[in-house]
């Protein structure tokens, strides 16, 4: 079903015009499909569904990229910022407290923040192994998301403010589950 | 990136997705060359077991091996280590369907057991130990690099939010590849078909190991807080806890009669594994990894006492929500939970994880050149990162089969990857550079296909 999912979106994307009505026939097949996986095998299920949609993806991808013509397209000219241009200044220290900002700093914020979940689900009645697992995958998730919010943010001070509010919430909650 | 170009994203302004192209960039370029060495190094240890085989073909192979070997191997074992420390633990790696051999490991020695349970010969595997190694802590001491290879996993998983909002037509273009075009496009195209298509994949592998690499941070923040520095406490709830120890001396337990228990009451389930804790004392016990089909999770433990009566399990298979989700994070990252296929979708999306990497630098160093900032020596650095890792992993492999198990392969891969660096700033031809690094690799590839064949 994942597979007939993928095949329908590519045939959908390819229309001049957006058709919503295929579109949305194809992701529906395509959740329709993981949910049938899902209630027949379990996470087992969804993950083997999840390898076919991509494998029929890969398939597709290759036959695209097999009969493309040569071409000559403008490539892409978006600038990405990230080294100065003759002339420019370099910004180093600016750039070092960025790191500093989005990795160590961000790890803790991120921490403290999964910690005070871990109080919450611990409060709610989830049971302490669900509690530490989701202290365990939300760590990671958390400080990725935060990266990036971290890295959108236009100044300095909304990036302090998005550090200090999770360290403020994870402290407090922290305190509050060890009274 | 190469086509959505003052397009507005649905959902996101203009000077958003601008941004999320810059957050992208800096992330790529900061981790590039690490998070391409543990992609190549993540694709290629997907077949860890079938590495093991190819290294020592010459080791006792077997579909099962019957209880009482397994007992008159571990006594064996047991009986040659008497004059030193006592182990902490035994493992007996049961045959699997990937892996059909029969090995014992304790903290003094690792032996392969023939099926009637004599000693083969020592295992000799340090190329695949080497390599896994390399993937989980970047042969840093294993703490520093855990947490380092955690990071890189956290941010694979920036890199995929940033890089969807950095390219609001990137659902629309999914089936849309310009492969043969020069100039750029037709390497964004690569870049950004492969990402999109791959993402469900990217972002569970990223996450997993990020999760299994920060396991060590998070344990102690949770440590830390909750129980009193008591990292044991907090997997306790999950894998189970261990024994109460005690160091009195006590007879070889009896394996077998867990073996003979898993067979009568539980013959769906494959022992994988028997884990002896605390050897040769009254605290002895054993653990019996059972591996479920059709399951995620990387077994249960049943656990034993030293005369084989059974205390149940730890509750992965039907425990609490978060044990098995726990329990499927390894299965999930290493892609052993469906057999060969399983394992060749993930090598195929490992390498297009690897292509990714690669063609993000190359992409910017790209875009550079054509506003007139030509970075030649960055280009054959990356260039050297590229071809130099592939091709420096194969010549250890060439090495251990030369030399034996003990080739010094940490200091080797450096070694090479290093030499390969400096010759990159060294010369001037980049193109002819990055040729003879592709020839290098398909000759270290053939080198090692015929030293294999040798050791047949």
């Amino acid at each position: 079903m994942t597979v007939a999912a993928v095949l329908l979106l590519r045939h959908a994307w390819r229309l001049q015009g957006r058709s919503v009505p295929l579109l949305g026939a194809a992701w529906a097949l395509l959740v329709l499909g993981l949910i049938a996986a899902g209630a027949g095998h379990g996470a087992w299920g969804v993950s083997v569904a999840c390898l076919s949609l991509m494998l029929c993806a890969f398939a597709c991808l290759a036959v695209a990229g097999w009969t493309a013509p040569r071409d000559k397209a403008r490539p892409p000219q978006r600038r990405a910022h990230m080294l100065p241009d003759a002339g420019e200044p370099s910004y180093i220290g600016r750039r070092l407290l960025t790191f500093l900002i989005t990795v160590p700093f961000a790890l803790v914020a991120s921490l403290a923040l999964a910690l005070a979940m871990r109080v919450w689900v611990s409060a709610s009645g989830a049971g302490e192994a669900n509690a530490n697992v989701v202290t365990l995958f939300l760590t990671p998730l958390l400080w990725s998301i935060l990266v990036v919010l971290l890295m959108l943010a236009k100044r300095r001070r909304t990036q302090w403010l998005m550090l200090g509010a999770p360290l403020l919430v994870g402290g407090l909650s922290i305190l509050w589950g060890m009274m | 990136m190469s086509n959505g170009e003052g397009v507005r994203a649905k959902g996101f302004d203009k000077a958003t997705v601008r941004d999320a192209l810059s957050a992208h960039a800096a992330i790529g370029l900061l981790a590039g060359a690490f998070l391409y060495l543990v992609c190549l190094t993540g694709t290629i240890v997907v077949f860890f077991a079938e590495w093991q085989r190819i290294e020592q073909p010459a080791a006792p192979e077997m579909r099962e091996i019957a209880p009482q070997s397994v007992q008159r191997a571990v006594e064996t074992v047991l009986a040659s280590e008497k004059g030193k420390p006592l182990t902490t633990h035994l493992y007996v790696h049961l045959p699997t369907q990937d892996l059909p051999r029969t090995t014992i490991t304790t903290d003094h020695q690792a032996v392969h057991v023939a099926s009637d349970g004599s000693i083969a010969m020592p295992e000799e595997n340090a190329w695949s130990d080497y390599l896994l190694s390399l993937h989980y802590t970047l042969h840093l001491p294993s703490t520093l690099g855990m947490i380092l290879v955690g990071l890189l996993g956290v941010m694979i998983v920036a890199l995929a939010i940033s890089g969807v909002i950095a390219h609001p037509r990137i659902f629309r273009d999914a089936f849309r590849l310009r492969a043969r075009d020069r100039g750029g496009v037709g390497l964004a195209d690569w870049h950004n078909r492969l990402g999109v298509w791959t993402l469900p994949f990217t972002v569970m592998i990223a996450l997993t190991g990020a999760m299994i690499g920060l396991a060590v941070v998070t344990g102690y923040g949770l440590a830390g807080s909750f129980y009193k520095g008591d990292l044991a406490a907090v997997y306790a709830p999950i894998f189970g806890g261990e024994g109460a120890a005690d160091k009195a001396s006590a007879p070889v337990p009896d394996m077998a009669a867990p073996m003979r228990y898993m067979q009568a009451h539980h013959p769906d389930v494959h022992p994988s594994y028997l884990i002896l804790h605390d050897p040769l004392t009254a605290g002895q016990h054993v653990q019996v990894v059972g591996l479920h089909p059709n399951r995620l999770i990387f077994g249960e433990y049943y656990m034993f006492d030293a005369k084989g009566g059974y205390h149940g399990t730890a509750g992965l298979s039907d425990g609490a929500l978060g044990q098995q989700a726990a329990a499927s994070a390894y299965n999930l990252h290493f892609g052993n939970y469906g057999g060969l296929p399983v394992k060749i979708a993930y090598a195929l999306f490992g390498l297009a994880l690897c292509a990714m990497t690669a063609t993000g630098t190359s992409i910017w160093l790209g875009k550079r050149r054509r506003r007139g900032l030509d970075h030649p020596r960055l280009t054959r650095a990356w260039d050297a990162i590229v071809w130099g890792s592939p091709t420096a992993l194969m010549l250890t492999f060439v090495l251990r089969q030369w030399i034996g198990n003990d080739a010094p392969l940490v200091a080797a891969f450096w070694g090479l990857l290093v030499t390969i660096l400096v010759v990159s700033l060294v010369v001037t031809d980049g193109h002819r550079f990055r040729r003879g690094l592709q020839m290098l690799l398909v000759v270290a590839i053939l080198a090692g296909c015929v030293g294999f064949m040798l050791a047949v």
